[in-house]
């Protein structure tokens, strides 16, 4: 015989309210499984740096060239080329919210400074702000600290030095 | 009310409910910990690897091509590479390469342990260790700011020299630096 009474109904709607929160669950996990395998977000700051600093090192930049050949010396670097000038007007970026970057140059023998360039130095004032406080998010900036050594020549003389390279890149 | 329950047999269908929930549950969170492991950080790991092998290539590049200062400045660093391989003495490379290397104490963020320079014979003519205070710390190397690191890896370049007869000598630098993480960057 049909039980006609309302509190049945209650009990079966008390059970399967359980049933519905698992399966409310299991479709979050299901998106959330599907998230995983679309890659629609790409970071892509490491690899920006990577090319300030590539086209840096090997580009005429800051490096001596050759002006018979026009051959590139990548790893001697030409004072008479390291200035903010120079490397501004070989490397223009026509969009400002790039990657930025100083560029140290250490005399090896004596520890010091010989001097201290920048890549977008109005950039680079604003993003080492946010670099340095480690904001994450799109608000904020990375460093990217790199260094190598060259050979630096200054007034017909040649000195071993070593290039300290900081890019920072914004997170957006 | 106590006979009511142990009639009901909704009570077995629950507990069935419940093994295949956590069953459930296991696999997805298994899934989480795998797809968590291995999506992003492969390929980020791998365009680091390769930047740095290029960073190892520039910098062996520019050496190799760089002036002998303070011993023949018309002369480049290669040209006293193969004379002193050909004497057997490689004290004026091992001063070059001291000269030259001096000021690379870190690569990127990180402390460089040691630097190597040898010819294919592993006669090893320069090296360079504890350029930055590094000492035996809980589970790894730590420095003097007491940061952590687990794992020692080498970037490394190479370059062939002429040597007389048919033999050609391979020059090898390796860059020992010692990263926070478990692992070393990797291409493959």
């Amino acid at each position: 015989m049909k039980d006609i009474r309302k509190k049945g109904q209650v009990q079966y709607f008390m059970e399967n309210a359980f049933r519905i929160g698992f399966l409310i669950v299991a479709l979050v996990v299901f998106f959330m499984l599907i998230n995983f395998f679309i890659l629609n977000k790409i970071d892509t700051k490491e690899i920006q740096a990577e090319i300030v600093v590539s086209r840096i090192l090997y580009s005429d930049a800051i490096m001596y060239e050759d002006e018979n050949t026009l051959r590139v010396y990548s790893g001697i670097v030409d004072m008479k080329k390291f200035n903010d000038e120079t490397i501004n007007a070989k490397i223009n970026y026509p969009i400002k919210r790039h990657a930025t970057a100083s560029i140290e140059l250490i005399d090896n023998v004596e520890g010091k400074i010989v001097e201290t360039i920048y890549l977008n130095k109005a950039q680079y004032d604003n993003l080492n702000i946010l670099a340095s406080g480690d904001l994450e998010g799109k608000g904020g900036a990375t460093k990217y600290p790199k260094t190598y050594p060259v050979t630096y020549y200054d007034k017909g003389n040649y000195k071993y030095g070593t290039l300290k390279i900081i890019v920072i890149v914004p997170n957006s | 009310m106590k006979n009511r329950l142990i009639k009901n047999k909704r009570g077995e269908d629950m507990l069935v409910d419940f093994w295949a929930i956590l069953v459930f549950a296991l696999i997805v969170l298994l899934f989480f910990i795998l797809f968590a492991a291995n999506k992003k950080e492969p390929k980020i790991q791998e365009i680091h690897a390769q930047f740095s092998q290029n960073d190892a290539n520039f910098m062996l590049q520019s050496f190799l091509k760089s002036p002998a200062i303070g011993i023949d400045s018309t002369k480049t660093v290669f040209q006293i590479i193969i004379e002193d391989y050909n004497t057997g003495d490689y004290s004026r490379s091992d001063t070059l390469a001291k000269n030259y290397f001096s000021q690379l104490k870190k690569y990127g963020t990180y402390p460089v342990g040691a630097i190597y320079l040898q010819i294919d014979d592993d006669s090893l003519f320069f090296t360079t260790i504890g350029k930055i205070e590094l000492h035996e710390g809980r589970g790894g190397i730590t420095d003097e700011t007491g940061k952590n690191y687990y794992s020692k890896c080498s970037q490394v370049s190479e370059a062939i020299i002429p040597s007389p007869g048919d033999k050609k000598a391979v020059i090898r630098l390796d860059i020992n630096v010692y990263y926070d993480s478990g692992t070393c960057p990797t291409t493959e």
